[in-house]
């Protein structure tokens, strides 16, 4: 059984007209020394990582999986913008971190983790895409702990930002940094599991074989909407939290994290697929 | 035209600018070996870079992989040597 033993949400919802919350105060408690050449994500990654660990001694083989919907998304705009509007050469440092895998090397650093470390984008579906990398190799004992965690940058002016994402225009936007840490194990901490479903009825039916009062349903962003309202109607009756108070690329995580981190009974179920991919349900219960 | 004096504090603010150093410029010698561990300031490739790519936009000086020039970023008085045309006090 793998076990969530930490949790840390961070969604930041960044008002029109307001600047992006400096994070160097906060990063200066949480990390072991001053990272140079760190840019807005790292930062989050930073931040959300030191918090959801928060002292504890991790394994020596614990890996990170890093997802993020955008990635860096300031520092690539900035290195874009180097290259093809000042058609001049990126600097090296804005370069470098254009690669999301730059925020897990921060991490690790941090921690001192020396195990592998993946960072993987998929627009809509990043945390399905860690929880599946991290479920695996925990199951398989590749690694002994996953410190998994989904990040998402906002690069002002948020109308731009928005635009990019072909988002309504007063769609309030945030920032994030969600973070679990996984063992194997027993104890009092929630249980993770995940399982896969050929067909969408197999998916409904375990889903009622196991359902209790006072569990969540969210369904993924990936899902048809139809599929999606459907299941909704049949299993929410529960209070969910509203995507359209803060949006991110990646709000699946934030819900699961903060889940993750309550005191509150019940199981939080999270539902994606497709009648091509296939279905899936990662639950993280009591 | 610009003294080497006042150079040499612009390049000081410039590698404490592109390498996100906690120094002031007093606080840089003018023969303070730059790159390496072995140096005050403990730079590396990747701040060398760095230092290179702002010499070029702010200078216009290129600094290439062959060994003379690779020289300048020695130190602030090489750098300073390598960008101010000869004669300039």
């Amino acid at each position: 059984m793998i076990r969530a033993i930490s949790a840390c949400d961070y969604l930041q919802p960044v008002p029109d007209g307001a600047a992006l919350p400096p994070l160097e105060a906060a990063l200066k408690d949480l990390c072991r020394e001053r990272f140079r050449r760190i840019d807005r994500f790292i930062q989050l990654a930073l931040l959300g990582s030191a918090r959801c660990v928060a002292g504890r001694t991790l394994r020596p083989d614990c890996g990170i999986y890093l997802g993020s919907g955008l990635g860096p998304i300031g520092n690539n705009i900035v290195t874009q913008q180097q290259l093809i509007r000042d058609a001049e050469i990126p600097k090296p440092v804005n370069f470098v971190n254009t690669l999301g895998s730059s925020a897990g090397f921060y991490v690790a650093r941090n921690l001192g983790l020396q195990g592998q470390n993946f960072f993987i984008s998929r627009r809509g579906a990043s945390l399905q895409a860690v929880l599946s990398a991290a479920i695996a190799d925990l199951t398989c004992g590749v690694v002994g702990q996953a410190l998994l965690g989904v990040v998402e940058e906002v690069a002002l002016p948020l109308a731009e930002h928005r635009l990019r994402q072909h988002l309504p225009g007063d769609l309030t936007l945030a920032e994030g940094s969600h973070w679990l840490l996984l063992q194997p194990g027993t104890g009092d901490s929630r249980s993770l599991e995940l399982k896969h479903f050929t067909k969408f009825a197999a998916l409904e039916d375990f889903l009622k074989s196991v359902w209790r009062t006072g569990d969540r349903l969210c369904c993924a962003r990936s899902m048809e909407a139809r599929v999606a309202g459907a299941l909704r109607r049949d299993f929410d009756a529960g209070a969910r939290p509203d995507p359209a108070a803060a949006f991110h690329d990646s709000l699946e995580a934030a819900w699961l994290a903060a889940f993750a981190a309550s005191p509150e009974p019940g199981t939080l179920f999270l539902a994606d697929g497709s009648p091509e991919r296939g279905w899936s349900l990662f639950y993280l219960g009591a | 035209m610009m003294n080497r004096e006042q150079l040499k504090l612009e390049l000081k603010q410039m590698i404490i600018r592109e390498c996100e150093k906690d120094l002031r410029p007093e606080q840089i010698p003018d023969d303070a070996v730059l790159i390496g561990s072995e140096g005050s300031l403990a730079l590396d490739s990747l701040d060398a870079l760095q230092i290179a790519l702002a010499v070029k936009q702010q200078y216009g000086k290129r600094i290439d992989g062959n060994n003379q020039t690779r020289a300048a970023l020695t130190s602030i008085n090489t750098l300073a040597d390598f960008i101010l045309p000869d004669g300039v006090p």
